[in-house]
């Protein structure tokens, strides 16, 4: 496969540059940090409710998934978001601002690149959000443990139930961000400038996101809809609730498979008209 | 060109026509690069010279004519991958790479293992900067990088559009050494575009000119320079009478008065190289005293200005 010189390519140069490594560590600390800042609001909440119940001994400590869960769909998820989409956004069009295309296109096939490029993106934001994961995962563990949730001596949901909630959000909530990343690359096909192409990428994609309420139906059918940036309806978003075993809060029939193939399929598009309109333009 | 060096071609346009909004950028080029050939294309700036580049590497598609890289078609020149070394557009560095990840990352990109550099970087006096980020090079640091990458996978067909323009004459005469002697080692084809003349005819065995779309001059370069008359360069006293010799002497076709850092001298135009004695020997038996008598090396600036010259006449008759 030709793309995959391409690919490697792409991961040694995020992985050598600065802003590549920044990339990798930003959603990571922000997941981290929103896990520290969740749990210092919990205590406190459980310490107001001690307070005015007059009870004597402290409340048991809740369960770390929730915390986890606010911290892997929160501020970490959508700054992952916005990485994947300036990511994508920038990996044609800079090569071309700093005249390297040419070079690219001497080296690989116009689809190859195109590909390659989207793959070794997706790789690179595969890294950050099992940083992101792991790092949640383990500042929620500082202070909680992983534990089956009980409420008046119920069990609520095992441990094991938990693990897997949280394997399915994660199942269906990555795709929307890989599909961020394979719009971008389709915004860096389109665009003849850096600056273009961020703007290009990241205007929409909000605009979108703000606005997805107003889209009715329509909405299910844009990845837009399953990437965690402001949206509820987002796997990673919602997995928030559905750790903490709220009674409201529960996947729909349907809602994972749909969520995990409608950006395949966008990501797909995107990368095929990526490749025609690459074709088409000199390098 | 004929007077190829192996025959084969790496590098050739055939009737290649380029439209812009403006105008034809390429009206019918046609261009061949032989392999083990060091081939210099020059013009003046607007010319076509890196449009017909950026067609001759499939870069560009031409509206018409044809273009072909070892044969093949150039659209599909991603499967010469590592055959072709090319600098165009600038250094085109990843600025937030080192030299040494820049020159890796162009490994990776053909699917080549990372290649020793250091003797190419030795040569050009870049060893030291191997660690520096390429955004920290200077604009002459950075096009020898992008002239080492573009050697450093022992290609076929180097490409190089205007390599020298921001060295200074030492390392530009350096550079140019380089990549010929790369390419005559491996009887590849080098193509190089510059308006350093001097520079470019100390390495280049073929000349293409192109002047406003259309090649001018092509062939081998001392065939080409072969056509320059002979001439003579004469500081002579005094100077009315030794023009009046020169004038009636059969050999001679054209006698010009050349003012050179003060000093006036006559250049006599020959009909015929071994005319210079016959001239010599006329003055000396006119009594004229001859300070200098100089014979004129036909340059490749000399070539190039005469050339633009005949295309100006023609114009202005047509």
């Amino acid at each position: 496969m030709s793309c995959l010189a391409i690919l490697r390519a792409e991961l040694f140069r995020l992985s050598r540059t600065r802003a590549g490594r920044i990339g990798l560590v930003v959603p990571a600390l922000l997941g981290a940090l929103q896990v520290v800042v969740a749990d210092f609001m919990d205590a406190a909440k459980l310490a107001r409710a001690a307070a005015e119940s007059g009870a004597s001994e402290a409340l048991p400590p809740s369960p770390a998934f929730g915390l986890f869960a606010d911290g892997l769909g929160g501020l970490g998820a959508m700054s992952l978001v916005m990485i994947a989409l300036l990511t994508g956004a920038f990996s044609i069009v800079r090569e071309r601002d700093q005249g390297s295309f040419a070079l690219l296109v001497l080296a690989r096939s116009r689809g190859s690149i195109v590909v390659g490029k989207a793959l070794g993106t997706c790789l690179y934001l595969i890294v950050a959000f099992v940083a992101l994961l792991l790092a949640t995962m383990g500042t929620a563990a500082i202070r909680h443990d992983f534990t089956a949730i009980i409420e008046d001596g119920y069990e609520m949901a095992s441990a094991g139930d938990q693990w897997l909630e949280v394997a399915r959000a994660v199942g269906a909530g990555l795709p929307a961000i890989l599909c961020c990343a394979c719009f971008g690359v389709l915004v860096s096909a389109v665009t003849t400038g850096v600056g273009a192409a961020a703007v290009g990428a990241v205007v929409p994609f909000t605009l979108l996101a703000l606005f997805q309420s107003t889209l009715g139906g329509a909405a299910e059918r844009l990845f837009i809809t399953y990437a965690p940036f402001f949206s509820e309806r987002a796997p990673l978003t919602r997995l928030s609730k559905v750790a903490r075993a709220f009674s409201d809060t529960h996947w729909e029939q349907g809602e994972l498979a749909r969520a995990a193939l409608v950006p395949g399929v966008e990501a797909i598009a995107c990368l095929a008209l990526a490749w025609l309109i690459t074709r088409r333009r000199s390098a | 060109m004929t007077a190829g060096s192996t025959g084969e071609l790496a590098l050739q346009l055939e009737g290649v026509v380029k439209e812009w909004r403006g105008g034809a950028a390429l009206a019918g080029v046609d261009l061949a690069v032989p392999r083990g050939a060091v081939v210099g294309l020059v013009g003046p700036s607007g010319a076509g010279k890196t449009t017909a580049m950026r067609v001759g590497l499939g870069l560009l598609a031409p509206d018409r004519g044809r273009a072909t890289v070892f044969g093949a078609p150039a659209a599909e020149i991603a499967r010469h991958s590592g055959r072709v070394g090319l600098l165009l557009d600038g250094p085109a560095l990843e600025r937030g790479l080192t030299v040494a990840d820049n020159l890796e990352l162009h490994a990776l990109r053909h699917g080549r293992a990372p290649v020793d550099a250091r003797p190419l970087l030795e040569r050009l006096g870049l060893a030291r900067l191997a660690t520096r980020r390429a955004g920290r090079l200077s604009q002459g640091e950075a096009i020898r990088v992008a002239l080492v990458r573009s050697l450093l996978l022992a290609p076929d067909l180097v490409v190089l559009d205007e390599p020298v323009a921001h060295l200074d004459p030492a390392l530009a005469a350096v550079a140019l050494d380089l990549c010929a002697e790369a390419a005559r080692a491996r009887g590849a084809a080098l193509l190089v575009s510059s308006h350093q003349l001097a520079e470019l005819e100390r390495v280049a065995t073929h000349l293409v000119l192109l002047h406003r779309g259309r090649v001018l001059l092509q062939g081998d370069l001392p065939t080409l320079l072969a056509t320059i008359a002979p001439a003579l360069r004469i500081a002579a006293k005094p100077l009315d009478g030794a023009r009046a010799v020169l004038q009636r002497h059969p050999g001679v076709k054209r006698v010009d008065l050349l003012r050179l850092d003060g000093a006036e001298l006559l250049r006599a135009e020959l009909a015929a190289a071994d005319a210079a004695a016959s001239v010599n020997a006329a003055l000396h038996a006119a009594a004229i005293e001859v300070a200098a008598l100089m014979p004129e090396r036909p340059t490749l600036d000399e070539l190039f200005r005469r050339a633009l010259h005949a295309a100006a006449v023609a114009e202005a008759a047509a």
